[in-house]
């Protein structure tokens, strides 16, 4: 008779013990043991398994459980996803781990915080220079795809629609088939824009300048400049995660980028920042600070925490542990910083009454029917071409 | 977008997991993946301070378009994942050949001027003429030269220099020098684990 027409199999009383014994053991290896060691421990366990579960019980308790379990608890088939592992080196995924082990690793690819942080913006043109964009409201700047003296919706879209690719490291179509945005892409790209647009921000005394939108520096200033800091915005934000802000409760500003001729007034800027925040969150004598005090945003030749704090600059900002932060008197013993938001305005608004009628009636000048003010809030209308 | 994720582990899962049960996994991936940033950034940082090998005007390659994007993008109970923002470091590491996607040709930099002003399409004015090679093999198929003035008197002035080497490809090899020695991050990250374990067992 086959065993398919066998009456039920009468399974030996307490089967399951030794079994669930297995299991608990093979668990306590998987999360005790080093790699190396960790098949033959696996192996050795196996090979223990009582006597009682004979090679008829092993079919008897296969056909009693769930088929594929039944198999893989009785064939040693649970070792193989570790065998796999030793092979594969350091790119396993490791799912035998997946519950037990804790894992590290190193990803190539998008932040997602600085795609998002970018994809809030929307394309506003306006013929204001530098100096007057910095006097729009910060919450309404930042959502901006704006470049100064630029007023095409067309130039300002494919401004924001490539970085969006960068960053999300989406291709675009070219001559060749696809490629990745890149720094060179982007300025002969946006160059030709520029001129098939007719945009002129500078007269021949400024050609090849930042002030030229059609220039290599001006482009390129861009490109660096806000891909920098949708970098940094997300690293900011990850910093404000409250246990990443428990152990690293403070930043040092520190020159991370050479220059052949440093800007000197760092330590001054700093001091003045300091001290117009009342050197709150500020260690004396240092250029240190919690990652929530107001000087980072005083500090910003744009206003936002994040670098970079001015065009061109080489200063950053590099982490300072919990021992250092309280030796610098920055943060007590046990005490847990509190995180702080970044985002400067959930929505595409600022407040119509934090600026006076005059600033009100300028921004309505600047950007026309751009901007939306109403029932005390201003907001981008989101035009795009 | 796939993302590759190379395990940082080395020996010290076990440890991390015994201090994980004892004080929480998040806690101890929040600070381990931090200090796994900081080591990766460090890492990038001692690269950018060598610069280039010609000696040429610098373009820091390493801060911009490596540690400045790298930054720590999850955690949980059991996880943490630093992220690198670059395909040029991508490329570092693994290597291969590259082809022109816009354009027949890739423009390799010849002199220092032209290194520090990039690719051909970023330079401002036209000032280089093409000029084409034959060869019978090889992926050299022309040269950008500074256009020439012979009616100028300085040498420097009447141009003809080589600017760039146009390609049809480059292959590159992995740079070993662009992954991180593993096993001192290892260490620093069960170090960092201890001494959060120490900071709240003495609190207790």
């Amino acid at each position: 008779m086959d065993r398919n027409e066998q009456a039920t199999p009468v399974l030996p009383a307490g089967w399951i013990e030794p079994v669930e014994s297995l299991f608990a053991e093979i668990e306590t290896i998987l999360a005790e043991t080093s790699e190396d060691l960790l098949l033959p421990r696996l192996e050795l366990a196996v090979a223990a398994m009582p006597a009682l579960i004979s090679e008829m019980d092993v079919e008897a308790l296969a056909d009693a459980l769930e088929a594929g379990m039944g198999r893989a608890a009785v064939a040693g088939a649970l070792t193989a996803p570790v065998r796999r592992l030793p092979a594969a080196g350091h790119a396993f995924s490791a799912e035998a781990f997946e519950n037990v082990a804790m894992r590290l690793g190193i990803g190539l690819g998008p932040l997602p915080e600085a795609v998002a942080k970018l994809g809030r913006r929307t394309p506003v043109g306006a013929r204001l220079s530098s100096a007057e964009w910095r006097r729009v409201p910060l919450a309404l700047r930042e959502r901006a795809q704006f470049s100064a003296r630029v007023e095409s919706m067309r130039f300002l879209s494919a401004v924001q629609e490539k970085l969006r690719r960068r960053l999300a490291w989406e291709t675009e179509a070219v001559a060749n088939g696809q490629a990745l945005v890149d720094r060179s892409s982007f300025i002969a790209d946006l160059r030709q824009i520029a001129i098939e647009e007719g945009i002129e921000t500078t007269g021949p005394e400024g050609r090849g300048t930042v002030r030229d939108i059609r220039g290599a520096k001006r482009l390129g200033l861009i490109y660096d400049m806000q891909t920098r800091q949708a970098a940094e915005f997300a690293r900011a934000k990850m910093d404000m995660d409250p246990d990443v802000l428990d152990e690293f409760p403070a930043y040092r500003f520190e020159r991370v980028e050479s220059r052949e001729r440093e800007r000197g007034d760092w330590p001054a800027r700093w001091e003045a920042a300091a001290s117009q925040v009342g050197y709150a969150g500020v260690a004396r004598g240092e250029m240190v600070a919690l990652k929530t005090s107001p000087v980072w945003a005083a500090l910003s030749a744009f206003g936002t925490p994040w670098p970079p704090y001015d065009f061109g600059s080489g200063m950053g900002r590099t982490d300072v542990d919990r021992a250092e932060a309280e030796a610098l008197g920055l943060v007590r013993p046990g005490e847990r910083p509190a995180p702080l938001s970044l985002d400067l305005n959930d929505g595409l608004e600022a407040s119509a009454a934090d600026i006076d009628s005059y600033g009100l009636e300028q921004i309505k000048a600047f950007f026309g029917d751009q901007i939306l003010i109403d029932a005390g809030r201003i907001a981008w209308r989101g035009l795009t071409v | 977008m796939n993302i590759e994720i190379r395990q940082v582990s080395d020996g010290v899962t076990p440890e991390l997991n015994r201090i994980a049960r004892e004080i929480g996994g998040r806690r101890v991936m929040a600070a381990c993946g931090k200090e796994l940033e900081i080591g990766l950034r460090e890492h990038f940082a001692a690269l950018e301070r060598k610069g280039n090998a010609k000696g040429w005007p610098r373009r820091h390659f390493w801060n911009r378009q490596v540690a400045e994007k790298t930054a720590l993008t999850q955690v949980t109970n059991e996880r943490a994942v630093v992220t690198v923002d670059s395909p040029e470091y991508a490329h570092k590491l693994k290597g291969g050949t590259i082809k022109p996607k816009r354009g027949r040709a890739l423009a390799i930099p010849a002199t220092a001027q032209a290194y520090a002003a990039g690719s051909p399409r970023e330079l401002d004015s036209d000032f280089l003429d093409f000029q084409p090679v034959r060869t019978s093999r090889g992926d050299l198929i022309g040269l950008l030269k500074r256009r020439r003035h012979s009616d100028l008197a300085s040498r420097q002035e009447r141009g003809g220099e080589v600017w760039y080497w146009l390609l049809r490809k480059v292959t590159h090899q992995p740079d070993p020098a662009a992954y991180p020695d593993t096993r001192k991050l290892s260490t620093r990250i069960v170090g960092r684990a201890r001494a959060v374990y120490d900071r709240v067992m003495q609190k207790r």
